[in-house]
C-alpha cells in the first residue's frame, strides 16, 4: 500500500469498558469492545465493517472518531495521531472527519429547524458566515436531494429516509474528506435504504469522499465497499478485497456469515449449502481463550483452544485470523 | 405512524402542536389546573394588595382586637384589632416570593453546576457529587435557622438562607438530566462537529431539558412556602409589622382555642398554597412528559 | 378439500383522533394445509394488523374489523364468539412476535412460562407439563435444557428467547404458525438458526406457516408463496418462485431492485423506489402506489387497480402490467428508477 494514498491508519486500538462489580462499585472486569484492531484506509475508497450485534462496531468509529478516548492504540489521519491531541486541537481536525448515524430519529436536535443545525458548524469553524452561511445550507439540502425551502423547518416534519439525508447534509458541512457511516440503513424501510446508498456513493463520487461504512447488512456493504473487514467479538478476523471476501471467504466465521445471509433468489436458496453456525456470540466480558470464534467454529482444531490466531495476510490485500492457514496445505 | 403522519407538511402548525397537546394533557388534571387558577389569583392579590386590601395592613385598632368575621371585617380581626383579610391578602407577598426566588436562586446555582457535572463527567462531577452528598446530609433546618439569626430576619435573608439548601435538588435534577442528554444521538453529533462545549450545552443540552427544569422550579415552590410559614411561625422569618401566614399562625398561638378564626384561615391560606403548587407541579409533569422523550 | 385457511375481503381500520387509519382494505388469499405463505411490505403497511385482525388480536377500540371473512377449518373466526376463541388461539393458531422479551414474563422463570402455556391448553398436570417442557426446550435447540428451564427471561439472548416462544408456539401442535418477524431484531447468523429451525419442526409437524417480514431475502429461503402489500392491499400474491424471477407490480419490481444482486458490483447504481410510503390516514382514491410509481397513467389516479391474473397462480393489481413488462424487457436497469433522483 503505498504511503501517500493512505488517509486513515488504525493501529492496535484498543477500548475496554470497566465493569463495576462487588461490594464497593471497584473494577472487576472489562469489557474488551475493540482488541487490538489495525486497519488503512485509502484515500477515496470505502472500507466495510460488518460483524454482529456487540461485536465492536460503533465503539470503532466511536474511538476513530476520539469522542470516546481509546485504552490503547493510535490513529492517524492526514499524518496527525488524534489520540495524542488536546480536545481543542481535535476541534479544529473534525473538518476532517464526520460521522452519520444510525437513528435518523435521535441524531437530529427536535428543538432546531434543520438550517440552523447545518448551519452552526459551519459558523463555528468560520466556513461561512451569514449570507454564505444560508447560500451553504441551501446548496447542501440541494445536494443531498432535498428542497432548499426545508431549511426552516423542524425535524419533526421529515420522514426517516428525508432526516437522514438532513443528517448527511450535516455531516458534509464541514467538507470532510473522510466519513463514518454506522449503519445508515439499517432503520429505514427496505424501499428507502436503496436510496440513501445511492445518496452515498453519489455523494463519493462527486466529492471524493472516504467512507468507512459499518452495517450488519452484508448485502448491502458488499455492494458500497471496496474492501471488507469482518469483525468478530472485538476483533478482525478477516480483511480483503470486497470481492475476493465475497467469491472466497477464508475465515469459518465469514463463510458462515456469508451462507446465513438469504438471498432474494428462491432457486439459489435451494441449491446453497447451509453452514448453520451453533450458539450465541460469547460474552466480551470474558471472551473465550485462543481463538473468540473457536465455541461456534465447525471447523476448530486443538490449537484454537489455546492460541490466540495473528491477523496475517495470506495472499495480496486479504488477511485472515485463523490457525487453518498456519501450515500451506 | 409517526413516519406516516410526519409526511403531511404543515410548516409552523406540527411544531405548534407540541404546545397545544401539552397544553391539553395539562388541563386532564383538575388539580394542575386549579393550581393554576389560584397561581393567577394569588399573584393578582399579591401585587395588588396596597391597592384591594380593605384597611391599610398595621392599622391597630383596640377597640376591636380579636373580633369574629363581620361586615367590616370578612375574617375577623387580629389581637391588636388589624383586619385579618388585609393582613392574609399581604401575607401573599412573603409567600410567593420566597417560594419562587428561593427556587430561582437555586436555580442560578445548580443549573450551571449540575449541567456541568453532568456533561464534563469526571473529577469535576466527582466533587460537585459529594458537595451535593454535604448539603443534603447536613440538617438543612438549623442551617437555615443558624443562617437567619446571623444575618437577622428579613425576607431577603431567609431567600438566601434557603437557597443554600435549595440548589442542591435543582444540581441534581440537571446533572441526572444532562448526563443522560449526553447519551443522545444530536448531543454526539454536536461534539462530533466541533462545536464548543460551552454552545453544545447551551444550543443541544439545556433546551432539551428545559421543561423538566420548569417542573423542577414548581416542585420546589410549596417547600419554599413551608419553610417561610414555619420559619415565621417561629419568629425568625419575616419580621412584623409586615406579615406573613406563618407569622400570623405563630401570633394566633394563645388565643386559637376561643378565637378560631385567628388560627383557621392563615392555616387555609397554608394548605391551599401548597396544594395548587404541588397540583401545578403536577401539571406540568404530565404536560411536558412526551416531549421530553425526543 | 378445502383449504386451511381463507380469507375474503378483510378489511380493518382504526379510528383515531387524527383519522381513520385503513390498514387493511380487503384482502383475500387462502393457504392449504402444510404450506408457508410470506407477507412482504414496507413497515405500516399492514402486514402485522392482517393477522392479528384474524385472531381478534387488534385493540378494539380504536380497532375494528370492518367486514370480510376468515375461515379457518371452515369455521368464521370473525363472526366466532369471543369466548370461543381461546379454542383457536394457542391451540390450533399459534403466533410468534418480533420481540419475544415483551411476550415473556420476566419475573417467572422459563420452564414455568412454558410449562403453564402446556397446561391450560392441553390440560396436562403440572408434572407432566414439566417433563414436556424440557422436551420442547430441547427439541428447539436449548441445550441442557433441564438446567435452563429455572432462568429467567433476562438470562437468555434474543435467539434463545425466541427460541423459548417457539417451543411454546409449538407445544400443542398447532396447523398455523403465524410468525410477525421474528428473526428482525436477531443477527443474522442466529437468524439463519431460526429460519431452519422452523423449517425442520414445519416439516416434522406438518403445519402452515405464515412468515410476516420485509427482508424478502427471508422470504427466497422459506416461502412457496408471497403475498406482496402495499398500504393495506395486496398489490401482488404469486408463487415465490415467479414473483422473484418476473415481478409485475412495479412496487415489486422496485423492491427486488433495492436489494443488491450477489452477483452485482458496487459499479452499478441499484433501482430503487423515489419518494415516501403512502400515509395511511389519507388513502387515494386511485392506486396508492400512484405517487411514487414510474409507470403512472391517468387511470392509475382515478380508479383502483383489482388483481388481475399475471400467470399460473400469479396476480398483480396494476393497470400497466403489458406496459411494464415491455419496459422492463426493453432495458432493465432503467426499471423502477425512471424518475430517479437519488
Ligand atoms: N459505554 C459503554 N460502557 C460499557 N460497555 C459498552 C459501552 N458501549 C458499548 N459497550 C459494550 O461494548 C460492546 C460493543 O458495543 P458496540 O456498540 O460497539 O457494538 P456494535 O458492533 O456497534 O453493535 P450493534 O450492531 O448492536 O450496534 C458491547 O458488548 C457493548 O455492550
Ligand atoms: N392500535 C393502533 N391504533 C391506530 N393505528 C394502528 C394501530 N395498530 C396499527 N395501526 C396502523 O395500522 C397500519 C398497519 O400497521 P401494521 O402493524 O399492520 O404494519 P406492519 O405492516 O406490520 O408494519 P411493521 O413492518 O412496522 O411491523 C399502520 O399504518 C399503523 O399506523
Ligand atoms: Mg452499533
Ligand atoms: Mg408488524
Amino acid at each position: 500500500m503505498a504511503e501517500q494514498q493512505v488517509l486513515l491508519t488504525v493501529n492496535h486500538l484498543k477500548k475496554y469498558y470497566p465493569v463495576k462489580g462487588g461490594w464497593f462499585g471497584r473494577v472487576t472486569d472489562y469489557v474488551k469492545a475493540v482488541d487490538d484492531v489495525s486497519f488503512q484506509i485509502r484515500r477515496g475508497e470505502t472500507l466495510g465493517l460488518v460483524g454482529e450485534s456487540g461485536c465492536g462496531k460503533t465503539t470503532t468509529a466511536r474511538v476513530i472518531l476520539q469522542l470516546q478516548r481509546p485504552t490503547a492504540g493510535e490513529v492517524i489521519l492526514n499524518g496527525n495521531d488524534l489520540c495524542q491531541m488536546q480536545d481543542d486541537q481535535l476541534r479544529s481536525l473534525r473538518t476532517q472527519m464526520q460521522i452519520i448515524f444510525q437513528n435518523p430519529y435521535t441524531s437530529l436536535n427536535p428543538r432546531m429547524t434543520i438550517g440552523a443545525a447545518i448551519a452552526e458548524p459551519i459558523i463555528v469553524h468560520g466556513i461561512a458566515h451569514g449570507n454564505a452561511a444560508h447560500e451553504r445550507v441551501a446548496e447542501l439540502l440541494t445536494m443531498v436531494g432535498l428542497n432548499r425551502y426545508f431549511a426552516g423547518r423542524f425535524p419533526s416534519e421529515f420522514s426517516g429516509g428525508q432526516r437522514q439525508r438532513i443528517g448527511i447534509a450535516r455531516a458534509l458541512s464541514v467538507n470532510p474528506g473522510f466519513v463514518i457511516c454506522d449503519e445508515p440503513i439499517s432503520s429505514l424501510d427496505v424501499s428507502i435504504q436503496a436510496q440513501i446508498v445511492n445518496l452515498l456513493k453519489r455523494l463519493q463520487d462527486q466529492l471524493g469522499l472516504t467512507y468507512l461504512f459499518i452495517s450488519h447488512d452484508l448485502r448491502m456493504v458488499r455492494y458500497i465497499s471496496n474492501r471488507i473487514a469482518v469483525m468478530y467479538l472485538g476483533k478482525i478476523v478477516e480483511m480483503g478485497q470486497s470481492l475476493d471476501i465475497w467469491k472466497k471467504p477464508l475465515h469459518p466465521y465469514t463463510q458462515a456469515l456469508w451462507a446465513a445471509l438469504p438471498l432474494p433468489d428462491p432457486e439459489l436458496e435451494e441449491k446453497r449449502q447451509r453452514i448453520v453456525l451453533q450458539g450465541n456470540v460469547p460474552s466480551p466480558i470474558n471472551p473465550p481463550q485462543g481463538c473468540r470464534f473457536n465455541t461456534r467454529c465447525p471447523r476448530v482444531l486443538d490449537i484454537c483452544r489455546e492460541v490466540e490466531p495473528p491477523l496475517r495476510e495470506l495472499e495480496p490485500d486479504h488477511q485472515v485470523a485463523c490457525h487453518l492457514y498456519d501450515w500451506p496445505q | 405512524m409517526t413516519r406516516a403522519k410526519s409526511q403531511r407538511n404543515a410548516p409552523e402548525t406540527r411544531y405548534a402542536s407540541n404546545w397545544v397537546a401539552a397544553w391539553r394533557r395539562f388541563r386532564r388534571s383538575g388539580l394542575a389546573m386549579f393550581g393554576l387558577v389560584y397561581f393567577i389569583i394569588i399573584l393578582f392579590v399579591a401585587v395588588m394588595a396596597p391597592v384591594i386590601s380593605p384597611y391599610p395592613y398595621d392599622r391597630v385598632d383596640y377597640g376591636i382586637t380579636l373580633q369574629l368575621p363581620t361586615w367590616q371585617h370578612l375574617l375577623g380581626t387580629d389581637y391588636l384589632g388589624r383586619d385579618m383579610l388585609t393582613r392574609l391578602m399581604w401575607g401573599a407577598r412573603p409567600m410567593l416570593l420566597v417560594g419562587i426566588l428561593t427556587g430561582a436562586v437555586g436555580m442560578v446555582i445548580g443549573v450551571p453546576l449540575g449541567i456541568l457535572a453532568g456533561y464534563l463527567g469526571g473529577a469535576f462531577d466527582w466533587f460537585i457529587q459529594r458537595l451535593v452528598d454535604l448539603f443534603s446530609a447536613l440538617p438543612w433546618y438549623l442551617l437555615v435557622l443558624y443562617l437567619v439569626m446571623v444575618l437577622s430576619p428579613s425576607v431577603w435573608n431567609l431567600i438566601l438562607a434557603l437557597s443554600v439548601s435549595s440548589w442542591v435538588g435543582s444540581c441534581r435534577l440537571v446533572r441526572g438530566l444532562t448526563f443522560s442528554a449526553r447519551e443522545y444521538d444530536f448531543v454526539e453529533a454536536a461534539r462530533a462537529l466541533g462545536i464548543p462545549t460551552r454552545q453544545i450545552l447551551a444550543r443541544h443540552v439545556l433546551p432539551q431539558i428545559a421543561p423538566l427544569l420548569l417542573w423542577g422550579f414548581a416542585t420546589s415552590i410549596p417547600g419554599s412556602v413551608f419553610a417561610e410559614a414555619g420559619l415565621s411561625f417561629l419568629g425568625i422569618g419575616i419580621r412584623p409589622p409586615i406579615p406573613s401566614w406563618g407569622q400570623m399562625l405563630g401570633q394566633a398561638g394563645q388565643y386559637w382555642m376561643y378565637y378560631w378564626h385567628v388560627f383557621l384561615f392563615p392555616s387555609l391560606c397554608i394548605v391551599i398554597s401548597v396544594l395548587a403548587f404541588q397540583g401545578l407541579a403536577d401539571g406540568l409533569r404530565q404536560a411536558i412528559d412526551v416531549n421530553v422523550n425526543v | 378439500m378445502s383449504p386451511l385457511l381463507q380469507v375474503r375481503n378483510l378489511e380493518v381500520a382504526f379510528f383515531t383522533k387524527d383519522g381513520v387509519v385503513r390498514a387493511v382494505n380487503g384482502i383475500s388469499y387462502s393457504l392449504e394445509e402444510g404450506d408457508t405463505l410470506g407477507i412482504v411490505g414496507e413497515s405500516g403497511c399492514g402486514k402485522s394488523v392482517s393477522c392479528m385482525a384474524m385472531l381478534r388480536l387488534i385493540p378494539e377500540p380504536p380497532g375494528r374489523i370492518m367486514g370480510g371473512q376468515v375461515l379457518f377449518d371452515g369455521i368464521d373466526l370473525v363472526r366466532m364468539k369471543r369466548d370461543d376463541l381461546h379454542t383457536i388461539r394457542g391451540g390450533k393458531i399459534a403466533v410468534i412476535f418480533q420481540d419475544p422479551m415483551a411476550s415473556l414474563n420476566p419475573v417467572m422463570n422459563i420452564g414455568e412460562q412454558v410449562a403453564e402455556a402446556i397446561t391450560v391448553n392441553l390440560g396436562y398436570s403440572h408434572r407432566q407439563a414439566l417433563h414436556r417442557t424440557v422436551e420442547l426446550l430441547t427439541r428447539v435447540g436449548i441445550p441442557q435444557a433441564e438446567d435452563r428451564v429455572k432462568d429467567y427471561p433476562h438470562q437468555f439472548s434474543g435467539g434463545m428467547r425466541q427460541r423459548v416462544m417457539i417451543a411454546m408456539a409449538i407445544s400443542c401442535q398447532p396447523k398455523l404458525l403465524i410468525a410477525d418477524e421474528p428473526t428482525t431484531s436477531l443477527d443474522v447468523t442466529v437468524q439463519a438458526q431460526i429460519v431452519d429451525l422452523v423449517q425442520s419442526l414445519q416439516r416434522e409437524l406438518g403445519m402452515a406457516v405464515i412468515w410476516i417480514t420485509h427482508d424478502l431475502g427471508v422470504i427466497a429461503r422459506l416461502a412457496r408463496h408471497v403475498n406482496v402489500m402495499y398500504a393495506g392491499f395486496i398489490i401482488e400474491t404469486g408463487p415465490a418462485k415467479d414473483i422473484f424471477k418476473h415481478p409485475h407490480h412495479p412496487y415489486t419490481i422496485g423492491l427486488l431492485g433495492s436489494v443488491p444482486k450477489p452477483d452485482v458490483l458496487g459499479t452499478q447504481t441499484l433501482v430503487y423506489i423515489d419518494g415516501a410510503p403512502p400515509d395511511m390516514l389519507q388513502l387515494a382514491e386511485g392506486c396508492s402506489f400512484y405517487p411514487r410509481c414510474p409507470y403512472h397513467t391517468e387511470q392509475c389516479l382515478k380508479e383502483r387497480p383489482d388483481l388481475v391474473s399475471v400467470g399460473d397462480n400469479h396476480g398483480a393489481a396494476c393497470w400497466n402490467v403489458a406496459a411494464v413488462q415491455a419496459r422492463l424487457a426493453a432495458g432493465p436497469a432503467t426499471a423502477g428508477a425512471a424518475s430517479g433522483r437519488a
